[in-house]
């Protein structure tokens, strides 16, 4: 898996930071901002997205093209939204070529009226052989009105490859919650809890 | 005369429309260990959900007195700091909030609500770590998710460290004992009689007697149907041990 040091950490727009070998370009056009990688050949790359108050544009499109073999890149990604926000998650993986590896942990936490649509499409070409693809993303709503639509697409035309995807909706686990107010926990504190680990998945990784 | 800690008057509830309990009678006193028996489909989950506060269940008749007061006024949390501590029978799991960090935000809500001050990190580490060598716990499991990935026994010992970091007035036990090994049993049971004092009770909900060979219960009771069918002292827990529950009727 990728490390990070902060010597090749760059910052991409706000909210989006990467560590690897130069191999990146952004395009922020009104809304919409799109970025697209293109890992070396045995490179190891990582993208961190977290998006929330600050960093919400209406649109972010993640290209990531593997044009080179023995290259793996991860995308770790959050986004936290609330009032009437809403975003755009389009990420698109063309695995071209054999021997790369992919994984990407997506997470949304969606309050009030907040909206999110994510797509995450995963391209295996013919010849992409050995490709070893992941894609997770969960969300967490945390209102009646919060709605969030979860695309998750595998299109693999290889025959010798690892891909998994999942996406998952669902509200904070009340028998976690009845488990830690059950000890003393104040209940809006137990919710602050459970919302944090579930971030956390994806800020522990980034480190901020 | 002991004071009394927990009276239940003629409970009955349900879960949707189902009557689960059909009319419950127990007083506990302080200084006592009651044990509730009872075969599956009894009630005796229903009973210590509903002492602990958990939703989904409805009291349709009767009522909860907890030191004299109703404790269905009081929400789960409140229950907690008042004292009232159920060990579950299946502890839930809960990735990404830290062992340690849980435990010391129970230990000083609760501490809170008794008017003492919060604990520092140090503070809380010298307490928890008498406590994690009374369950023959490690301390690289203050360092886990709480109960993430931890066997039915890390479980179920987690729950005791827990009371006993807790220190309830009355502490309820819910199949704490089932699905344990010999030394894991151990434990619990010499947990439940580090807590036992004067000033606390404990009421102990198991299928089988082998738990009450470890922890002497001052009372036994039968929950079947809804209801306690018999109640007596420590020898109806061999008496059922050795006959079953339906020659109890």
């Amino acid at each position: 898996m990728a490390t990070m040091s902060a010597n090749n950490l760059q910052q991409l727009a706000s909210g989006i930071q990467f560590a690897g070998p130069e191999c990146v370009t952004v395009c922020e056009t009104n809304d919409v901002i799109h970025v697209v990688v293109a890992p070396e050949k045995d490179s190891t790359s990582t993208l961190y997205v977290v998006l929330n108050d600050e960093a919400i544009a209406k649109k972010y499109k993640i290209t990531v093209d593997f044009n080179y073999s023995n290259a793996e890149l991860a995308i770790f990604g959050l986004y936290q939204l609330r009032d009437k926000q809403m975003v755009e998650i389009q990420s698109t993986f063309n695995h071209k070529v054999p021997h790369c590896t992919s994984k990407q942990v997506w997470r949304g936490i969606l309050n009030d009226s907040a909206k999110a649509a994510f797509e995450g499409k995963i391209i295996v070409a013919p010849h992409a052989q050995k490709t070893d693809a992941q894609l997770s993303n969960k969300n967490l709503l945390l209102s009646k009105n919060a709605e969030v639509n979860t695309k998750p697409i595998l299109e693999i035309y290889a025959d010798d490859v690892k891909c998994s995807h999942g996406a998952t909706v669902g509200c904070l686990d009340e028998n976690a919650l009845f488990y830690l107010r059950s000890r003393g926990i104040e209940e809006s504190v137990a919710r602050e809890l459970l919302i944090e680990a579930f971030a956390n998945e994806v800020l522990d990784v980034v480190g901020v | 005369m002991a004071q009394n800690i927990l009276s239940i008057h003629n409970l009955h509830a349900t879960i949707g429309d189902v009557e689960i309990l059909k009319g419950i009678n127990l007083n506990i006193n302080a200084g006592e260990v009651h044990a509730i028996m009872g075969p599956n489909g009894s009630g005796k989950t229903t009973l210590s959900n509903i002492l602990a506060g958990r939703d989904g269940y409805t009291v349709t008749q009767g009522e909860i007195l907890f030191f004299g007061k109703n404790l269905l006024d009081l929400s789960v949390e409140e229950r907690a700091a008042a004292g009232v501590f159920l060990a579950m029978q299946y502890p839930v799991e809960i990735p990404g909030v830290n062992n340690s960090y849980f435990l010391k935000t129970a230990l000083n809500s609760v501490r809170k609500s008794r008017g003492e001050s919060p604990l520092d990190a140090f503070e809380f580490m010298q307490i928890i770590k008498s406590y994690l060598s009374d369950v023959g716990m490690d301390e690289k499991f203050l360092k886990r998710a709480v109960n993430a990935g931890f066997s039915g026994g890390e479980k179920k010992r987690n729950e005791i460290l827990q009371m006993l970091l807790l220190q309830p007035t009355l502490a309820i036990c819910d199949e704490t004992d089932s699905g344990l090994d010999v030394d894991a049993l151990q434990i619990v049971a010499k947990g439940v009689n580090q807590l036992r004092s004067g000033d606390r009770a404990i009421l102990l909900i198991t299928h089988y007697q082998r738990l009450l060979n470890y922890v002497t219960p001052d009372f036994v009771h039968v929950l079947s149907g809804g209801k306690i069918i018999k109640s007596g002292d420590k020898h109806l827990a061999a008496e059922i041990e050795k006959h079953g529950y339906n020659e109890r009727e």
